[in-house]
């Protein structure tokens, strides 16, 4: 019985503890990307779809966030964007720039995004054909893999509408992602303090 | 004041060199449980908080009056906080906080040497070598990554068994070791897991 005690003393002294959820959320995780060889001060407008953000979820019909969060997150992004030189304006005025913003919702699809040279679209949503994207994975700690299900993500793109590719396609050539939505507290107030950090992060990314 | 305190310490000396003149009876196996206590000494960008959770269960034989071997089966567990800051990537940047565990168990053969068996207080110096079983983890919001790998370990320690009286089985250990595993996690840049370790606990001397 003495012998037995021992063997099983092991498994109660708390082996593989985790942290607790709400000290894992006080801070959102912010992962920005650039595609190589993009002079980010060449460009001068950008347009953005006002108060909307897009959705995509592989559990819901919806296509589109409106309503204060996503109002105050555009208003964010525009403010941004204006603060590092760019011009706001409107799709019909032929910005070099454009902003797509969407709300990814439980997506099990979205793990192999980080991967390099992935392509893949968004049907229903944002600018039509597929973006070309060109960042590469990470190196050394933290890496970013494993986005599970369950999960809410805000991915702001800037896609250059000016120059195309060769083969026609529009080029993403800055993308942040921003999470988890669903599981911070205070969500609104984080996920405007991790716009700001997006950009923060992305000095690059004014005009002269 | 100071004479009082003098004189507790002359008494406590007294009382230690008693205790080392005193003959106990030869035993010829033992066992011991241990709360342990770790700092780590390597891979400390990760981890570098100290560690109050683990646990070392020992079993020995002497093999003669001096000698004994047997097994050791330790854990420990390590957690850490790292505040948010941005990493720069090849093409970018995270800006996250992160807590990193690491959970280690390790089975070793251990043998040591006993400088005095048949004292109260038995000084001992030995070594250990086994394999370790490493869990390391990194928290960074809701995300997780994870290895598990299997490598490694030796273990160099001293340490002292204090008998409890000559007509009784029971004695208090401490052990002070020195942990080295091999293991090597690439996605967290993690090359081996140096420690050092304070080990206190009962021990059972059977004869």
């Amino acid at each position: 019985m003495k012998r037995l005690l021992f063997l099983l003393l092991p498994f109660l002294v708390g082996c593989g503890a985790e942290p607790d959820v709400n000290d894992l959320t006080q801070n959102m995780l912010v992962q920005t990307s650039f595609l190589d060889n993009i002079d980010f001060s060449k460009y001068t407008s950008y347009a953005i779809p006002p108060d909307t953000l897009g959705y995509v979820s592989n559990a819901s019909e919806d296509t589109l966030v409106v309503g204060r969060y996503a109002a105050d997150v555009v208003s964010k992004i525009s403010f941004r964007m204006s603060k590092g030189g760019y011009t706001l304006t409107n799709k019909k005025n032929e910005p070099d720039l454009g902003i797509s913003a969407y709300v990814l919702d439980n997506q099990g699809f979205y793990q192999s995004v980080s991967y390099p040279n992935y392509m893949f679209g968004y049907p229903g949503y944002g600018y039509s054909g597929f973006y070309n994207y060109g960042f590469g994975g990470f190196y050394g700690y933290p890496l970013v893999q494993n986005f599970s299900y369950q999960t809410g993500t805000l991915v702001i793109e800037i896609i250059d509408l000016k120059n195309l590719t060769p083969d026609k396609k529009y080029q993403v050539v800055w993308v942040a992602r921003i999470g988890d939505l669903y599981n911070s507290p205070d969500p609104l107030s984080k996920v405007l303090v991790a716009v700001d950090q997006a950009f923060d992060q992305s000095p690059y990314l004014k005009k002269k | 004041m100071k004479c009082f305190q003098l004189k507790s310490i002359i008494l406590a000396i007294v009382i230690s060199l008693c205790s080392f003149g005193v003959k106990a009876q030869y035993f010829d196996k033992y066992y011991g449980v241990a709360a342990v206590g770790s700092m780590p000494l390597s891979n400390r960008e990760f981890i570098n908080r100290p560690s109050v959770r683990g646990i070392k269960l020992l079993y020995r034989e002497l093999l003669n009056e001096k000698l004994s071997a047997g097994f050791d089966f330790t854990y420990s567990g390590y957690n850490d906080y790292t505040e948010p800051r941005v990493y720069p990537t090849g093409n970018g940047a995270v800006f996250t906080d992160y807590f990193g565990y690491v959970d280690q168990y390790a089975i070793t053969m251990s043998g040591e040497y006993l400088f005095t068996p048949d004292k109260k207080i038995i000084p001992y110096a030995g070594f250990g070598g086994g394999a370790s079983y490493s869990s390391l983890r990194l928290y960074y919001n809701v995300y997780q990554n994870s290895e598990r790998k299997w490598s490694g370990i030796i273990r160099p320690y001293g340490g002292a068994i204090f008998r409890f009286g000559n007509k009784t089985s029971w004695g208090a250990f401490t052990t002070l070791s020195l942990d080295h595993s091999f293991v090597k996690a690439p996605d967290f840049d993690y090359k081996g897991l140096s420690s050092l370790n304070l080990q206190v606990g009962l021990v059972y001397l059977n004869w």
